[in-house]
């Protein structure tokens, strides 16, 4: 996301028929990260604010919010509600015109949200025939809700919020007649603070700030009980008692996670064998032991424990979230590992999914299939470490792993993984520019300038796209521009092979070198070290290859261009 | 607790609450001193709506009693209720 990284701010605009000066203060004054400054938030100018050439757009905002009322909108909405006679298509043919005008807007500002419609409680009539299917006033509302969401589905920049959630959240405060009435806001505090949150959580997510990773303990945690003091058969999971049902559901919720792509790691002082007994035999275990991908379960300190095995999974310790029923435990590790986020755990069982629901911290952007399929790479990792130790040298072990390298030009079904990686990847990493989707689109439209993603497979499985590699033609010298490459495949020569495929494209412009500028972050020393051991020369911070030189890669691996 | 007190500790309650919503510099004093609107100083009015809101709700959930602030009616009592935020406390309990 193109947002000034120096003091981390979002700028946004807010696009409504309605007062959104309290939700604007929210935003603007909220404790929360990120920072948000919110430039215009006039209301009443909706339509004439979505056009391409409005003065919304000049101000070039990160992010815009369109929240509108149904009745104020769409006019035929207002005519139903005023029990005027209306044809549903007359509505929805309205909700397609609007739903076009915010399409129409996905190019100038790096991402949309969109609250769906609802109505304040004291707008809404209950009858009889409320839900009856093309006339009930809150039957229609859904269908308007979801032909705006089938409309902007394709338009990866658009997100549509369930406005219902924020409004359950807020209970009877979530609308005030008298905020209405006397400042035309519909509704209340309650509601505009789960919108900042949302808000908020979706900003992290688009800018690739969210959780990989969750730590669980076992013990009251996972499952009611000590394991190792009753036995696997005596522990509290299903079954008919509510604290059961609740480790059930928490299970569940924890389940949905690791299939969004979010890696699941036990960090659980117990006897291993009792513990994994527990998890292989118990009948009621959502979770099996294929769901987690590490763990460390001994009587060792936890702090220590998470290092090794945060450190295993390659990742950092920022991208990790620690649960733990104990907060002696929890404080530990909190004050040892501040990069850890160690959310505060309630007592109560029956609301622990709900506190893992309200972290807010594993939203993301679209699914890719590497984050489907995560868990399974890291399983995939595990048999080639094993490899790796049966083998003499670092060669053998490559050549066994049968390497593939699949290079090809930027491709619209890889745009989401792309932009994932620009804003996720920090080690090898050369010049650590983070941008949206738009930014990145409108820099490889330039002649000059050239993109390529790279896909890793091997004898164990498919890495997926895990590298980015950019040229910048327009000099006599060719410029890398970018050379990402996520830790998953760090260290298996792709790095090399990538310096490899750079040199044969600056080679094929009839360009004469290339050069790379390194700007440094506190995260990206390891890109630099592999400059300085690549065999390119280097002064300061810039590394040149002469063109005339070939540049060397094992025979063993095997790069596909497409 | 008197009835006076539970009052305050709803206002200040409110005032936590409004506070949320304004920077560092424009955060309201939880003190009885506290102006809230007079001829010469006052808070903005859309903070005024949100505090007297705020305060409506809690006295609603709190003593069970729909009381009525934000309104025209509040600024033409003789002795400006929102003078201070004590002399809003007095007010209200009238109104219980």
């Amino acid at each position: 996301m193109s947002k000034n990284e120096s003091n981390n701010n979002f700028r946004g605009i807010i696009v409504s028929d309605f007062n959104t000066e309290n939700f604007a203060n929210l935003l603007r004054n909220g404790r929360e990260y990120p920072n948000i400054e919110i430039i215009s938030n006039n209301y009443d100018q909706v339509m004439q604010s979505l056009l391409k050439n409005s003065d919304s757009w000049k101000v070039k905002p990160d992010f815009a919010v369109v929240w509108t009322l149904p009745n104020n909108i769409i006019n035929s909405f207002q005519k139903l509600i005023s029990y005027e006679s209306v044809s549903i298509e007359s509505i929805l043919e309205e909700v397609d015109t609007f739903s076009a005008q915010i399409a129409n807007c996905c190019e100038m500002v790096e991402t949309i949200f969109v609250p769906t419609w609802v109505l304040p409680y004291y707008n809404k009539n209950f009858c009889l025939l409320e839900m009856k299917y093309g006339s009930g006033i809150s039957n229609i509302l859904m269908q308007m809700n979801i032909r705006l969401s089938k409309n902007i589905n394709t338009i990866s920049n658009i997100f549509v919020l369930n406005t219902q959630n924020w409004l359950m959240a807020g209970g009877s405060e979530a609308c005030n007649p008298r905020l209405w009435y006397s400042g035309k806001i519909p509704f209340g505090n309650a509601v505009f603070k789960e919108a900042a949150k949302d808000i908020k959580a979706g900003l992290r997510a688009i800018s690739g700030q969210y959780a990989k990773l969750i730590l669980l303990d076992l013990d009251e945690t996972l499952w009611g009980g000590i394991v190792g003091d009753i036995g696997w058969e005596n522990i509290k999971l299903g079954g008919h008692d509510p604290i059961g049902e609740a480790f059930l559901d928490f299970q569940y919720a924890l389940k949905y996670l690791k299939n969004q792509g979010v890696i699941l790691g036990i960090v659980s002082k117990n006897e291993e064998t009792v513990a994994l007994e527990a998890i292989n035999n118990h009948p009621d275990m959502v979770l099996t032991i294929n769901d987690f991908s590490g763990w460390r379960i001994n009587w060792q300190d936890k702090a220590s424990n998470i290092v090794d095995l945060v450190s295993e999974l390659n990742l950092g310790l920022d991208s990790a979230v620690f649960i733990d029923d104990n907060p002696v435990e929890r404080d530990r590790v909190k004050q040892t590992l501040p990069e850890i986020f160690v959310p505060d755990w309630p007592e109560n069982k029956l609301l622990y999914k709900k506190n893992l629901n309200e972290l807010r911290c594993f939203n993301k952007p679209p699914l890719s299939d590497e984050d489907r399929f995560r868990t399974e790479m890291y399983i995939d990792e595990k048999k080639r470490n094993q490899l790796k130790k049966q083998m003499e040298t670092l060669d053998d072990w490559l050549e066994r792993l049968d390497i593939n390298i699949v290079v090809e030009k930027l491709k619209p079904e890889n745009h989401q993984r792309t932009i994932q990686l620009f804003n996720k990847t920090n080690q090898m990493n050369l010049s650590t520019r983070r941008m949206g989707l738009n930014e990145l689109l409108k820099w490889t439209n330039s002649e000059n300038h050239q993109l390529w993603t790279i896909r890793v497979s091997d004898i164990f499985g498919d890495s997926g796209l895990t590298g980015i590699l950019s040229l910048d033609l327009s000099q006599e010298t060719a410029k890398l521009i970018d050379f990402i490459l996520s830790c998953r495949v760090m260290g298996r020569k792709v790095e090399e092979t990538m310096l490899y495929i750079a040199i044969k494209f600056a080679k094929l412009a009839g360009k004469k070198d290339i050069k790379a500028d390194y700007l440094s972050t506190p995260k990206n020393i390891p890109c630099k070290n592999f400059f300085l051991k690549s065999g390119f020369s280097h002064k300061n911070n810039t590394f040149f290859w002469h063109l005339s030189k070939e540049f060397i890669i094992p025979q063993y691996l095997k790069i596909e261009f497409i | 607790m008197k009835i006076k007190d539970q009052i305050l500790d709803i206002i200040f309650k409110a005032i936590n609450e409004v506070n949320l919503q304004l920077d560092k510099d424009s955060q309201i004093q939880k003190s009885g001193k506290t102006i809230i609107y007079t001829e010469g100083e006052k808070l903005d009015s859309l903070t005024i709506l949100n505090l007297l809101v705020e305060i409506e709700q809690q006295v609603e959930i709190f003593f069970s009693k729909q009381v009525i602030l934000a309104g025209e009616s509040i600024i033409s009592e003789s002795e400006n209720p929102l003078s201070s935020v004590d002399h809003l406390a007095d007010y209200i309990k009238t109104l219980l």
